[in-house]
């Protein structure tokens, strides 16, 4: 009696610790079957599932093999009508079944056999269900060195199946938390394209109503503010749909070899002009004699712009610096790109949030989604993106780039 | 007797939004029209010069505009001054400020509420209450 319970609990007790290791749920079921065939001493075990739209079953794990998984995953598209078979009998009824000869019993489906070449003679069957609900079945074929699974056996694998039913039910609900949890970012940030286009508008609307009066009243000087303002919401209306297409779709840099230096100084001095209206200096540290490296020059080019932008910003006032620096780091294989000012500074709260797309400390001046999109950018280079920042003092921005960015081929999506 | 130019503090951080309301202050009549683009300096131009309506942005960085409210009401001088406000974000936390619970947090409530983006005729009409008044 002792010896027996503990036979039957030790496949339990060691799938515990494999689903505390893992979490991929394939691995999980595999690992389940590969126990029950050992702990029913059959040839192999099966796991079918239920689909509740079609109301028809399919096998997701046959056989218990990794090596098998090819012929799994053709199998998954053979589907089982509820009630054909052993397993749709079990199913329909949602009872074990022992059958110790199948030919010889009318619920046995001899075609499969025909097909695979297989030659099945037991099958114990056992129904997965949780909370009342069928999840599928588990099966055991041919016991091995003998005419028929035991009673014993039943036992066993109506455990492990509820294991395998507890496994697909989690990660059910796990998928469903995560559908959720998608959701609801995609309703943030919707709000946050909201605002923003709000922000848009009223820019829209106060240009065209200082615009007409100008006409009305043949006054050049509201002429020309209604009109100044028109074109700058424009503007940040383009900047926003590129923003937003830019972050929400995945995309393999164009990877060119670049001057980065030569970048810096162009975005130095297109800036130029406006950090001065802020009292803000632009001053450049480029690493001598770098070369080219490769990256997306496009892409970095954004990024740089984007955290340039915010750092005239965010230190305008008088003697507000920025500096752009390049360091080429040969000893850790990458380009170290940096913006920093002496500016605002970000505070420890607003930290955690600063990549989030349409968080912004800038109020409507911007799309919300520049820091967004950098940083998106860095990580599709494969590269890292920290910030350093005090209150008063000022921020810096350190982008970190591999020299040898791996090259994935381009995907098609 | 001809009537004191009135005196009207607008307050927005957003220079565009400025730009709109002034316009449609500017269309009423001839004011005296100051403007201030954050919290802290909105109530600088208070102190120095009691205005007779301020149009104030709720959505600041730095002090924010209920924050500014709230100081207006702290001081009896500056809590007689008529506050318009903007809103441009019609849900969330802001709207649950509705204008009975201001009265009861900050001890006034603002003489209105506007929602951006601002409808000219209604700015004005509110405008026109809070100086007739």
């Amino acid at each position: 009696m002792g010896v027996e319970y503990q036979f039957e609990v030790d496949p339990l007790y060691r799938i515990e610790k494999f689903m505390a290791s893992m979490t991929d749920l394939d691995s999980l079921l595999v690992v389940i079957m590969r126990e029950a065939t050992v702990a029913t001493d059959a040839e192999s075990c099966s796991l079918a599932l239920y689909d509740e739209n079609t109301d028809e079953l399919y096998f997701y794990i046959a056989r218990g093999e990794k090596e098998e998984r090819e012929f799994e995953r053709r199998l998954r598209y053979v589907r089982m009508k509820m009630g054909s078979g052993v397993v749709g009998w079990c199913a329909v009824n949602r009872k074990s079944v022992n059958i110790n000869d199948v030919y010889s019993d009318p619920r046995f489906n001899r075609e499969a056999d025909k097909q695979t070449g297989f030659v099945t003679r037991s099958i114990l069957a056992v129904p997965m269900l949780r909370r009342g609900k069928l999840i599928g079945v588990v099966e055991a074929v041919n016991k091995r060195a003998q005419n028929g699974f035991f009673e014993r056996d039943e036992k066993v694998l109506t455990a492990l199946a509820a294991q395998a039913a507890l496994v697909i039910e989690n990660a059910r609900l796990y998928e469903d938390s995560v559908r959720r949890a998608r959701l609801s970012a995609l309703g943030q940030a919707i709000t946050g394209a909201a605002h923003c286009i709000k922000n848009i508008l009223m820019g829209l609307d106060g240009g065209s109503y200082i615009l007409e009066r100008g006409i009305q009243k043949l006054n050049m000087e509201s002429v020309t503010q209604g009109w100044d303002i028109l074109k700058r919401n424009t503007q940040i209306m383009r900047d926003l749909a590129l923003d937003m297409l830019t972050f929400s779709r995945p995309r393999d840099p164009e990877y060119e070899a670049s001057d980065i230096n030569e970048i810096c100084t162009g975005i130095a001095q297109m800036m130029r002009s406006k950090a001065h209206d802020k009292n803000v200096e632009i001053s450049l540290d480029l690493h001598p004699d770098m070369g080219k490296v490769t990256l997306d020059p496009k892409a970095i080019y954004r990024c740089i712009l984007n955290l340039v932008g915010n750092a005239i910003d965010a230190c305008a006032k008088a003697d507000g610096m920025t500096k752009i620096a390049t360091r080429l780091l040969r000893e850790k294989d990458s380009l170290e790109i940096s913006v920093s000012d002496n500016g605002c500074g970000i505070r420890e709260e607003d930290m955690k949030k600063l990549f989030e797309p349409f968080f912004s400390t800038k109020g409507s001046k911007g799309t919300g989604l520049g820091l967004s999109v950098t940083h998106k950018i860095v990580q599709e280079h494969a590269g890292e993106i920290r910030v350093e920042s005090q209150v008063d003092v000022g921020t810096e921005f350190i982008m970190m780039l591999p020299l040898n960015p791996p090259t994935k081929h381009n995907s098609v999506n | 007797m001809p009537e004191k130019k009135k005196t009207i503090l607008l307050v927005d951080d957003e220079p565009d939004a400025l730009a709109f309301v002034e316009a449609i202050v500017s269309e009423m009549g001839d004011f005296n029209i100051v403007k201030a683009s954050d919290g802290e300096s909105a109530l600088r131009e208070v102190r120095a010069g009691l205005p007779d309506l301020i149009i104030l942005d709720v959505m600041m960085p730095g002090k924010e505009g209920f924050e500014v409210f709230y100081e207006l009401n702290q001081d009896k001088q500056t809590a007689n001054v008529p506050v318009i406000m903007l809103t441009g974000v019609s849900e969330e936390r802001h709207m649950k400020f509705s204008a009975k619970a201001m009265g009861d947090y900050f001890g006034s409530e603002p003489f209105a509420f506007i929602d951006k983006p601002v409808n000219p005729e209604k700015l004005q009409k509110a405008i026109q209450g809070a100086l007739g008044g």
